[in-house]
């Protein structure tokens, strides 16, 4: 009888810090969401955009168009930005920056919490942060060569499109989110997004000349949710 | 017989009498009283009412406000300060008080007492001085007199500094004696601060509540005259009723208790103890009771026709209360020459304030641009609205430009050919309308030689290109070719277009070549044309034309029709026919330049009454003003009778378009407004209004934005707006045509212009107008720039600062912020595509004031928001620290010095 009695409490007393271990106290107990963009159709060649100025900067390395970029191998479409809609959660300390170099913007894709943004210019030549917000400001800030750096603030959520003026071909999305469970795809089209607090969630995948699809998932804490999205013109 | 009994009248009893003809008294006084003070006086329920509302409106806030005080913090606060008032005022009480008391009192004495004796020391230094003076000049020993003025002396000095000090010390005393009052006053501000707002609503909700009932007038002089041409008073007795109409707070109360919508602006600028209210909304003001004696109408039997507006009504009398958006037509009682009410309005109170253009008299304004552009005044004289171009195309050579077969068709039905055509239907039937072509074709003339080459084979695709292009679109749909939303009118103003659709051009045109030379220099075949001219080379002209040629089938004219309109009876008779609808009030007809207008009068068409309105057999329209005005606009053939045949076409008016319309003939009124009613338009304003009139002649909006309104042609651009031609004055930003280039430049550029933007493909036309309307339009951006000297000077060359001139150059420079990247600089053009490029430099000086590119160079973003031009000066990094100190503010001084002194002079 004693013995059955023991086994409770330790049972018990197991039972207790296993649910310590699970509770969301922090985001540290949430799950993990990946998997891979893919394009529809036959892979679009890689575009060259001729450096039409500044050639002595611009055209040193060749310049391609990424509106659409997309691995020949897997199919997996590059710059997709992956957001798990409706999760809360707290940004740790990031900061982001954006970079001018060789008269492209890089990353093509920036995600960023709300504030300020550090721009870039390691080109030397001028460039101009051109913004076509809606709920941000509208902004057309100059960086001439000498500026290697300066800071623009975005406050609103949404997603911001970039361009220089000086030079038309350049093209960036400054993603900002007020939630840290943003991805952007890489190279092979693959996303990976940590510590998302249990739940189901709708995922959004939007492309910048493919647009928005969405689909519905859900997270168990510790494990990983894999999502798939194949997107098509 | 019985006898007759006498009684003597003394002996008679009058009691019944008395009794009765008493209590009619009686009753006649209390029914007079009764009605005096209650049925004859129905505003008392509104005004009792409207007290009731602003009681309770204000006790509620006293309690808000009264909340706020019983508040823990805001009591703690208070318990705090009337403690501290406690604290000083028994300081005062305290033995500290009475000892600074008896301080003064012995300090008091004490400064006396030095001043006194420094006095008297002073009084026996006269007399020592006088002494010694007077034996010194009768030549005596003056040794004892020197001695005793020395010794005077000495003393004043010495007791000086002891009288200002016990001064001092006695000033000294009194402050601290005041400390012990201040102190307690300055508690007491602080506990007024805080209950004040309870305070005054306190004083306030007593006043309303001892308010008394009673009419308000204002009474207004100088507007009426009586039978003999005297002046008699009007008095406005609105006001009783309409308690809140010119007060804030009461936008939401129910009527009639209402503030006036967009109070501020409208009655800001028209108080109403100034202006009354009859003299915008007519009505009977001295009345007081509102259905039977304001507004003149009362609600009849419906007739379930006619009822459009405001339901069934029966007119008391000629002139009622003008309601809804007929008020409106008030305005052009004094602002006649206006042609729209747009007024900046603020909303929002502190850093939200926002300005907002609104036009206050939206319908009238529509009315207004309707009546002149379908050319009412073509046919009917109208006060204010006397020499105006005609509306229509000039029609002295028209045979050369059209098929004869389809000006028939078009005489008789414009909109089956135009959907969206100004030109109106006579309803005339086809013998008509070919008798009126036969005329037409006779006075036709030949066309005036216009040089150039015609090429017949010419690129139909070219020229579509060309269309897209050059800005043809700014002005002209093409709904077959190229979609288009809405029809083309000065910002929407009506379902009309602009210029003629070109869908179907070729069906109309009669020879290619023809529209060749029109379109090489519409001005040379047809010299009151609107219509400018491109610039087009002989090969563009070609080609534009393969491309016009293209849309629809061209509509031959038989042989047979041909010779008929030949026939001289029929000339005669289309001659009789043109004469009678009155063509030449919109069009210019050989052998009509000095016919009068066909149509009646309209100056005074708002005050017609009733009886001189016709209603024919039109049973169904009400008999009201406004029901006959619609009507008549609807169809104007409606009152058509046996015995008089009316001449009006149809414009086929929209409903809404109908209701513009019948405001602005609402508008014409004979009433004389008494200059001090009246605020004398400024130059600026009168710039603006004359200025915008000839801006929407030319239809300077179908490709630029002004006033924030237009640019049509900018939906051709979208995604490459930096292509489409440039806006000339924001609302949202401070982009202002005026404030940014020179006048003198701004008029000789409209007059030649010449390309500032080389990548543009969209030309600026040439309109060959004349001095004085190009300088209108030059004043009226000045004047829109709020500027009132149109010019502004800019230093030569060598009068800049070189020191600024060089650093501007080394600003300038690819080192620094590389403007070259992007702007021309004379010869020296940019890398890249064209479309990448900007300004040239070297136009600067010429072109742009320096006033406004010091703002521009600041912040380009925020006098054009969206501008390729990004701002270099946005925070105090922005400089280089290595030219001229890193001063920003000296750092754009320099560079705009440097822009100017560039370019040949």
């Amino acid at each position: 009888m004693r013995k059955s009695v023991g086994i409770f409490v330790l049972a018990g007393f197991g039972l207790g810090l296993w649910a310590l271990a699970t509770v969301p106290a922090d985001s540290a107990a949430g799950g993990t969401i990946t998997g891979a963009v893919k394009f529809a159709g036959d892979p679009p060649p890689p575009k060259e955009v001729p450096a039409t100025k500044d050639k002595h900067v611009c055209g040193k390395t060749p310049i391609y168009d990424e509106s659409l970029v997309v691995d020949k191998g897997t199919k997996g479409i590059q710059w997709a930005v992956v957001s798990v809609q409706g999760a809360k959660g707290k940004w740790n300390g990031k900061e982001a920056s954006i970079d001018q170099k060789g008269c492209v913007f890089h990353p093509h894709v920036v995600v960023t919490p709300p504030g300020k943004l550090t721009v870039l210019n390691s080109d030397g030549v001028l460039h101009n942060f051109h913004s076509y917000g809606k709920a941000n400001p509208a902004m057309n800030r100059a960086q001439p060569g000498f500026r290697k750096k300066m800071e623009v603030e975005f406050n609103k959520p949404e997603i911001v499109k970039i361009t220089c003026d000086a030079h038309s071909w350049m093209l960036a999305w400054i993603v900002v989110t007020d939630d840290p469970f943003v991805a952007v795809t890489n190279e092979q089209g693959n996303f990976k997004i940590e510590n998302v607090p249990p739940g189901t969630y709708t995922l959004e995948v939007w492309q910048e000349t493919l647009g928005t699809t969405t689909q519905k998932v859900t997270v168990e804490a510790g494990k990983t949710a894999t999502a798939d999205f194949t997107l098509k013109k | 017989m019985a006898p007759r009994t006498f009684v003597p009248d003394e002996k008679r009893s009058l009691r019944m009498i008395f009794f009765v003809s008493s209590m009619i008294l009686v009753g006649t006084t209390v029914w007079a009283l009764w009605d005096e003070s209650v049925s004859r006086r129905p505003w008392i329920k509104y005004q009792a009412a409207f007290k009731q509302l602003e009681y309770d409106m204000v006790r509620k806030e006293l309690e808000q406000a009264r909340a706020e005080l019983a508040q823990p913090a805001v009591q703690e606060k208070l318990r705090k300060l009337r403690e501290e008032l406690r604290w000083a005022e028994e300081a005062k009480k305290g033995p500290d008080y009475q000892a600074a008391v008896s301080e003064v009192e012995q300090r008091k004495i004490t400064a006396r007492d030095t001043s006194q004796e420094l006095r008297f020391t002073r009084s026996e230094l006269d007399e020592a001085f006088y002494w010694f003076d007077k034996a010194r000049h009768q030549g005596k020993d003056y040794t004892a007199e020197e001695a005793e003025v020395r010794r005077l002396q000495e003393l004043d000095r010495r007791l000086e500094p002891q009288a200002n000090t016990a001064k001092a010390a006695l000033e000294d005393a009194k402050g601290r004696v005041k400390e012990f009052d201040r102190r307690i006053r300055e508690v007491e501000d602080k506990i007024k601060d805080i209950t004040a707002e309870s305070r005054q609503l306190e004083i306030r909700l007593d006043a309303i509540r001892t308010r008394l009932l009673e009419v308000k007038q204002v009474v207004l002089e100088g507007i009426d005259k009586n039978e003999f041409d005297v002046f008699v008073l009007r008095v406005d007795r609105c006001g009783t009723c309409h308690l809140g109409i010119d007060r804030a707070g009461f936008e939401d109360a129910p009527p009639p208790f209402r503030t006036h919508p967009n109070r501020e602006a409208i009655l800001g600028t028209h108080p109403v103890n100034r202006f009354g209210c009859t003299v915008c909304h007519e009505g009977q003001g001295t009345a007081l009771d509102y259905i039977r004696l304001v507004d003149g109408r009362i609600p009849d039997i419906p007739h379930g026709f006619g009822k459009e507006y405001g339901g069934d009504v029966h007119i008391l009398w000629d002139f009622p209360l003008l309601t809804g958006e007929l008020v409106q037509a008030s305005c052009r009682k004094c602002h006649k020459g206006q042609s729209d009410f747009v007024t900046p309005i603020k909303r929002g109170q502190g850093d939200d304030t926002q300005v907002e253009w609104v036009n206050l008299a939206p319908v009238l304004t529509k009315g207004l641009a309707m009546f002149e552009s379908l050319g009412c005044p073509g046919c009917h004289p109208a006060e204010g609205f006397t020499g105006l171009p005609k509306v229509g195309p000039e029609l002295v050579s028209i045979a050369n430009k059209v098929e004869p077969a389809w000006m028939i068709d078009w005489i008789q039905q414009p909109r089956s050919y135009l959907r969206y055509s100004r030109m109106p239907n006579f309803g005339l039937s086809k013998e008509h309308a070919t008798a009126i072509t036969a005329y037409l074709v006779a006075q036709s003339e030949p066309d005036p030689p216009v040089p150039g080459r015609f090429d017949p084979n010419a690129s139909p695709e070219k020229g579509k290109e060309i269309f897209t292009q050059v800005g043809c679109q700014g002005c002209h749909p093409m709904r077959a070719v190229f979609e288009e939303t809405k029809p083309r009118f000065f910002f929407e103003l009506a379902s009309r277009d602009i210029a003629p659709d070109l869908s179907n051009i070729a069906r109309k045109i009669k020879d290619p070549e023809w529209l060749f030379r029109w379109l090489k220099n519409p001005k040379a075949i047809a010299p009151t044309t609107r219509m400018p001219n491109l610039r087009l080379s002989d090969e563009e002209a070609s080609t534009l034309t393969a491309f016009l040629m293209m849309r629809g089938e061209r509509q031959v004219t038989s042989p047979a029709l041909l010779a008929e309109l030949k026939k001289e009876a029929l000339i005669k008779e289309g001659e009789q026919l043109i004469r009678l609808r009155g063509c030449f009030g919109c069009h210019e007809i050989r052998g009509f330049e000095v016919a009068k207008q066909i149509a009646p009068e309209i100056s005074n068409f708002g005050y017609k009454r009733l009886l001189q309105l016709s209603f024919g057999h039109a049973v169904e329209v009400h008999h009201t003003w406004e029901d006959w005005t619609f009507w008549k606009l609807k169809n104007p053939q409606i009152y058509t009778t046996e015995r008089e045949q009316l001449r009006m076409p149809n414009f086929d008016l929209t409903d809404d378009e109908v209701k513009a319309l019948r405001v602005m003939v609402k508008s014409f009124v004979d009433t004389v407004v008494p200059d001090r009613y009246r605020e004398e338009a400024t130059a600026a304003r009168k710039a603006i209004s004359v200025g915008r009139r000839v801006t929407r002649d030319y239809n300077c909006v179908g490709c630029h934005i002004i006033e924030g309104q237009g640019g049509d042609i900018r939906v051709r651009y979208e995604g490459r707006l930096n292509e489409a031609p440039p806006p000339l004055v924001l609302r949202e930003g401070t982009l202002s045509e005026g404030s940014k280039v020179q006048a003198e430049w701004l008029f000789e550029f409209l007059h030649r212009p010449h390309p500032i933007r080389p990548w543009l493909e969209v030309r600026m036309p040439t309109f060959g107008l004349t001095d004085e309307q190009w300088g209108r339009i030059t004043a009226y951006f000045v004047a829109l720039a709020g500027l009132d000297v149109p010019f502004e000077s800019v230093p030569p060359a060598e009068e800049l600062n070189q020191k600024l001139v060089e650093a501007g150059r080394i600003l300038a420079s690819e080192k620094y912020f590389a403007c070259g990247s992007c702007h021309m600089q004379g010869d020296k053009k940019p890398e890249g595509p064209p479309e990448g490029w900007a300004p040239d430099f070297a136009l600067a000086h010429r072109r742009l004031r320096p006033g406004w590119m010091n703002t521009w160079l600041r912040d380009p973003q925020k006098v054009q928001p969206g501008t390729k031009m990004p701002s270099y000066f946005l925070d105090e990094f922005s400089g280089p620290d290595d030219v001229l100190g890193g001063d920003e503010q000296v750092q754009i001084l320099a560079l705009r010095d440097y822009l100017l002194s560039l370019g040949k002079r």
